[in-house]
């Protein structure tokens, strides 16, 4: 699964989940644990490196997402992300949520 | 053939058979009104919604067993150029915007409904996926005034438009680099336009003399659609639509929850794509994914559009992102049902007695990328389902190709 759009590549699970929907209406058979690899395990083998990453396996980098609920929706949302073992990103935690040079000092002063 | 014949041809070509009955029955219908879903059965006939209750007794034509799955009205497909455009670079097939004229500054004239196609394959395309209808618009192009459009239901009608004329005005920052060099500089130019209502006399290098008076109407009757995202841009939008006594809708508005409480005060509605989350450029620094509950927590009406004509069909995606992000999913579906209607002049899109049957079963939540429309019914007549996507499916999608693919024809 690829997207071009700096939007689209935000929500490939989105994506994916339209993917499975269509082709399911079509009347193919495709199962959520064959979708989710689109996105995983298919990604890390295009790259040579599903060795390493891309399913979640003993002995595998500890490169994982903690979701809300079930990722083929528009509704979901991580919550927690590891990469290599280290959580990268915290939904609830603004210490673990980074910012671009360009946004840093913008719109001082200004929240919701 | 004689002329009894002729006439017949005009009657069929002209109404549509309105005899079938539908009856939907045990929906989860979702009246598009902000009101909480009820499971109901509807009654269409004559192309209008005739009961709404539980438990209907009638003889239809054709009865939908919706067992539970969701039913609304047809969604609004946003601001698009739907009818306008088949492919951005084939040039002959593109009628969105105005450009390459050597005369005036601003076109209020201009008016795309004149180029409008209902058979433009993006149209069925749209349609199937749950859409009823949009608002048509037209496109900045070297021209920031951008000329007119209004509601246009996707019926396969050459004229089917409804509802307020909109003038679309572009006042981002992208205006000032198209005119005059500064925002400043477009709102001196956009003023002295409208100062020019009052005079006789008639600058011709700003606006011909049948743009001032399409200006003129505009300023009484119509609605006035400003581009525009950034916070000091839209507050400036609601001086000059006070100053000038307008009917003003925000497109854009990714800064719009900074200023919130003055476009609620100013009963500006901001149609928003509830996706935008990104610093693209300098007027949509502070983008954020919950834009849309914020305004609407201050009392400022939402509405959604993708920014997209070949992907219009994105935009129940937008709302779902709006409501992954605090906004109330019945505000969401209403702001996608009926409210577009109602802000744009257009007729009544409830689920409700009376109103026009465009209406939608859905296979799951109208809202999520997991469901989308079993069936849709326009103006009270069962869809084929068919665009040309479906069909290009038909045909690919078939191992065996036969004598060869173009011998598939769906």
């Amino acid at each position: 699964m690829h997207s071009d759009s700096e939007e689209g590549i935000q929500r490939l699970n989105q994506e994916a989940a339209k993917a499975m929907l269509r082709g399911n209406r079509a009347g193919l058979d495709i199962p959520p644990e064959r979708a989710i690899r689109w996105i995983t395990s298919n990604a890390a083998k295009s790259l040579g490196i599903d060795g390493q990453t891309g399913t979640l396996r003993p002995g595998m980098m500890a490169d994982l997402v903690l979701w809300n609920q079930d990722p083929f929706s528009v509704y979901a949302k991580p919550l927690q992300v590891y990469i290599d073992g280290a959580l990268h990103f915290d939904r609830d935690d603004p210490a673990l949520q980074p910012q671009s040079d360009f946004e840093l000092g913008q719109l001082l002063g200004v929240s919701p | 053939m004689n002329c009894s014949k002729y006439f017949l041809m005009a009657l069929l070509l002209s109404a549509p058979a309105y005899a079938e009955t539908i009856l939907i029955t045990d929906g989860l219908v979702h009246t598009g009104d902000g009101s909480t879903a009820e499971r109901r059965d509807i009654l269409i006939s004559d192309g209008t919604i005739q009961r709404v209750a539980a438990d209907l007794q009638a003889d239809a034509d054709t009865v939908i067993e919706a067992n539970g799955r969701p039913v609304t009205p047809a969604l609004f497909a946003g601001i698009t150029a739907s009818g306008l455009s088949e492919i951005g670079m084939v040039y002959e097939s593109v009628d969105s915007g105005l450009n390459e004229l050597y005369t005036g500054l601003m076109h209020p004239e201009f008016d795309v409904r004149d180029a409008y196609n209902p058979y433009a394959s993006v149209i069925p395309v749209t349609r199937v996926e749950g859409y009823g209808y949009s608002l048509l618009s037209a496109t900045t192009r070297d021209r920031t005034l951008a000329g007119q459009g209004s509601l246009v239901r996707f019926d396969g009608g050459f004229t089917s438009f409804e509802g307020d004329t909109v003038l679309y005005v572009n006042v981002d920052g992208d205006s000032g680099n198209k005119l005059g060099g500064s925002r400043a500089a477009h709102w001196m130019l956009l003023q002295n336009a409208f100062d020019e209502l009052a005079t006789t006399d008639a600058d011709l290098t700003l606006i011909s003399a049948a743009g001032k008076a399409t200006l003129k109407s505009a300023r009484k009757n119509s609605l006035f659609v400003f581009q525009a995202n950034r916070a000091s841009d839209l507050l400036r939008v609601i001086r000059f639509a006070q100053a000038h006594k307008l009917r003003a809708v925000i497109s854009g508005g990714q800064q719009a929850w900074m200023v919130r409480e003055a476009l609620s005060d100013a009963s500006i509605p901001v149609v928003l794509n509830a996706m935008d989350n990104l610093p693209g450029n300098f007027d949509a620094l502070g983008a954020r994914l919950d834009n849309a509950a914020l305004l609407h927590e201050a009392g400022v009406t939402v509405l959604f559009t993708s920014g997209e004509t070949h992907n219009a069909r994105k935009v129940r995606q937008v709302a779902g992102v709006a409501v992954a992000n605090g906004l109330p999913h019945a505000v969401a579906i209403k702001a996608m049902t009926s409210l577009p209607a109602a802000v744009f002049g257009g007729a009544e899109r409830g689920l409700v007695p009376g109103a026009r049957a465009d209406v939608v079963v859905w296979s799951g939540d109208p809202l999520d990328v997991n469901a989308a429309a079993d069936q849709v019914i326009i103006g009270g007549q069962l869809d084929s389902m068919q665009s040309r996507q479906t069909q290009l499916l038909q045909r690919y999608l078939p191992v065996d190709a036969g004598m060869g693919r173009a011998y598939i024809n769906p």
